[in-house]
């Protein structure tokens, strides 16, 4: 423990990646100096310091995934480089001023609500924090699953996590095992199939891909967004409603869905002329239900001679070689788990207790809800980012971060203005949101039969994920706090517990 | 549902040209009766044609209406007030300009039906919204529609419209001329008016911030009170 035990601070930010730094970046700008940002790594960055995979980026556009109040006239690309996207946030955080709220190496082991003292205790790694507000900021896809099949601990080569790069290992001329065919799949294979020996790809369920129109930006360009800002928040206005657009392939529209499934299919057919392949390359499920991936590049490595495609998942591993659920057996030097990650029960839900001592696990025991996807009956004074229904499959997740963290402004002025004591939401209002997102989702590609995806929660079969409706829509509901539906923290409530 | 029902009244396009978008979305929460303009003729035609759909809407419609669309939706909202909740006019004007009078002669001279539709294109997508423009059908009851847009206008009926309205307007509008969309909204007493960074094929160009800008509009219509300049939402 180090000698910032029971030190006390305003607001305590948990996590360092888009959101918790956003949020951090807005409370200095205010001129707010009460705040610190804890993070279990060693740098900031969050998704772009853990994923350093070959060829990782974002799939949304850069100018559109990136904050709203730092627009960076530099992105080298439509796509950009995921060290580049870290690259821009550990500016952010030095340029803003937060290094000096920051606290990295700082795990966070236990998040309390002192039903007497109406404060948080955070409990660390190195010491103990007393918080008047919490923001958790863990993210969402930030625990690796790794598939638990037999025989996985005595794989006798190298394993590791796509979000996990282990750069040590030498791949190349290696036989090596690729697991998943999910979004950061789709962007390692083809950077790894011209440098390993032989590559095989395991594909549990085929994702649907369209063209990736990526391109660099010339130099000219860059330079005309640092000399016209306006020039540049053009750009990110189109980009930003071009992909609202594609939400009507989710939910509502037949046609737009039906135009959307042909333009992936007519992607595949063009790159992939034989029709074997093909066959196991065609989804069994309607577009949108899972990630719409964006590549050029997947379809043609898959046609190398030196890679296999395995329409089936692991089922069991023995010694060196990989048994796939529909038997087929291939020896490997190195698996990469390109797996995803643990995202129905954030590994966040258990630490933090609430009124009366009940954990976020407990009271999300039937999947995660939050009124305004933010904030949790029993959690006063508590604000999740990124949390429940925060996701996107159709546009920037940074837009979905900027709202929360205006909500939470908003919540933390009521509170300096009103001094009411902790704020609450009540029971009704949770329920009432969980109704109306039921009511959003009813219809959309998510429900619909066949399409089981990591934004539903398998517990009850609920979109405990994703927002079910446009990105601008969000904002619309969300974006403002509204005191109305709060109440004040019942000292008996606590007592009953 | 408690959201009003919308009739959409599309322009010469017709409703699968015009509303492939907007139509599905707004279903989502509201009722929606889409208007057939057909071969209307003169501007009691169209009011007719948006009171046939507007009948057989449930409850007080609002009307939505898309350049001659929203043409005749200002004229029904002025003669009928107690049949509508309120009004949106895209792409809209007070008086048709000269120019869309002369692009609309253009495409009557050209006899080839490809260059007609090539024509068409040009003047109706912006340079920057290019990338989304598709080849207009032509039908010759939308050449007519639009020879009859070059001659009618909202001079008479905009100052007589009661109920909450809403003009959206196109920045780079070739053909109607942002200035005539904004004079409307100077026209129309309950007024606010927005103007997108599109062209007059706006339903193409930005279809998902039109839908966002109707749907805030119907959701809370006194949000922005008489007279506002919405400003873009900040991304
Ligand atoms: C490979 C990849 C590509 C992606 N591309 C896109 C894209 O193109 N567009 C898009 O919209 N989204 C994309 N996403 C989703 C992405 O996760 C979000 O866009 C965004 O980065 C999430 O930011 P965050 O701050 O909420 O979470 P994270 O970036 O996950 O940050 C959470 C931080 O909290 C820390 N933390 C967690 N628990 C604790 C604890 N107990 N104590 C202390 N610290 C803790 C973590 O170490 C981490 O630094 C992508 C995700 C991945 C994995």
């Amino acid at each position: 423990m180090s000698g910032e035990d029971g030190q006390r601070v305003d607001v305590l930010i948990v996590g360092a990646g888009f959101a918790g730094l956003g949020m951090a970046i807005r409370l200095r700008r205010r001129g707010t100096d009460s705040f610190v940002v804890l993070e279990r790594a060693d740098a900031v960055g969050g998704t772009w310091r853990d994923n350093r995979y070959p060829g990782v980026a974002c799939d949304v556009p850069a100018h559109l995934y990136s904050y709203s109040f730092r627009p960076n006239p530099e992105w080298s690309r439509m796509f950009a480089p995921g060290d580049e996207i870290r690259r821009y946030l550990e500016d952010a955080a030095r340029d803003e001023g937060i290094e000096p709220h920051l606290r990295l190496g700082t795990d966070v082991l236990d998040v309390r609500w002192d039903d007497t003292g109406l404060r948080w205790t955070v409990t660390t790694s190195r010491g103990v924090w007393s918080a008047g507000v919490v923001v958790v900021a863990c993210g969402r896809l930030s625990e690796p699953r790794i598939p638990e099949v037999p025989g996985l601990e005595g794989f006798p080569g190298e394993m590791f996590h796509s979000a996990r790069w282990d750069d040590r290992v030498e791949l190349d001329g290696k036989r090596v095992a690729v697991v998943g065919s999910g979004a950061s799949a789709i962007q390692l294979v083809p950077e790894l199939a011209d440098r390993v020996g032989s590559l095989l790809v395991l594909q549990r369920s085929a994702p649907y891909v369209i063209p990736r129109s990526d391109r660099a930006y010339s130099a000219v360009e860059r330079t005309l967004f640092a000399r016209d800002p306006d020039e540049l928040a053009r750009l990110r206005s189109r980009l930003f409603w071009k992909a609202e657009e594609a939400f009507a392939q989710r939910s509502g529209s037949p046609e737009i869905t039906a135009a959307a499934r042909a333009h992936a299919l007519a992607h595949l057919a063009r790159q992939v002329p034989e029709p074997e392949l093909r066959a196991l390359l065609t989804p069994d499920y309607e577009i949108g239900c899972k990630r719409v991936l964006i590549s050029n590049d997947y379809y043609p490595a898959l046609r190398r001679p030196n890679v296999t495609l395995e329409a089936s998942g692991l089922a069991a591993i023995e010694g060196s070689t990989l048994i796939t659920r529909n038997g087929a057996r291939h020896d490997a030097d190195v698996v990469v788990f390109a797996t995803g990650f643990h995202s129905a029960e954030q590994p966040y839900a258990p630490l933090v207790r609430g009124v009366g001592g009940r954990s976020l696990a407990e009271h999300w025991a039937d999947g995660m809800i939050a009124y305004a996807s933010t904030v949790v009956h029993g959690f006063p004074n508590l604000f999740v980012i990124d949390g429940p229904n925060g996701g996107l499959g159709h546009n920037s997740a940074i837009y979905m971060i900027e709202t929360q963290i205006d909500y939470i402004l908003g919540a933390l002025r009521h509170r300096a203005a009103a001094a009411e004591g902790p704020l609450q939401v009540t029971a009704a209002a949770e329920a009432g949101y969980a109704e109306m997102l039921a009511r959003l989702s009813a219809g959309s590609v998510w429900l619909s039969d066949g399409c089981a995806s990591w934004y539903r929660d398998p517990r009850n079969g609920r979109l405990t994920l994703l927002w079910p409706d446009f990105a601008f829509a969000f904002r619309e509901r969300n974006g403002e706090f509204d005191p109305g539906v709060f109440e004040p923290v019942a000292p008996s409530v606590a007592e009953l517990s | 549902m408690t959201a009003p029902a919308i009739v959409l009244v599309p322009g010469p396009g017709g409703a699968s040209e015009d509303f492939g978008f907007l139509a599905p979305m707004l279903s989502r929460h509201h009722d929606v009766v889409v208007a057939e303009l057909g071969s209307a003729s003169d501007a009691d035609e169209l009011l007719d044609a948006v009171g046939r759909a507007v009948a057989s809407a449930p409850g007080l419609p609002a009307v939505v209406g898309y350049a001659i669309g929203g043409v005749a939706a200002v004229g029904y909202a002025a003669e009928h007030p107690e049949d509508v909740s309120a009004l949106v006019a895209i792409a809209s004007w007070w008086l048709p300009s000269p120019k869309l009078a002369a692009h609309v002669r253009l495409w009557r001279s050209l006899p080839d039906r490809e260059q007609r539709a090539e024509a068409m294109r040009l003047a109706r997508y912006s340079a920057a919204g290019w990338d989304s423009a598709r080849q207009p059908s032509v039908t010759e009851a939308g050449l007519r529609l639009m020879e009859l847009s070059a001659r009618i206008g909202t001079v008479d009926s905009a100052p007589r419209v009661t109920v909450p309205s809403l003009v959206i307007g196109c920045r780079d509008d070739e053909l109607v001329g942002a200035r005539e969309s904004r004079l409307l909204f100077g026209a129309i007493p309950d007024a606010r008016y927005a103007e997108l960074a599109s062209g007059h094929a706006v339903l193409d160009e930005r279809p998902a911030e039109v839908l966002q800008l109707i749907e805030a509009f119907l959701g809370r219509p006194e949000r922005h009170p008489a007279g506002t300049l919405i400003s873009a939402e900040a991304l």
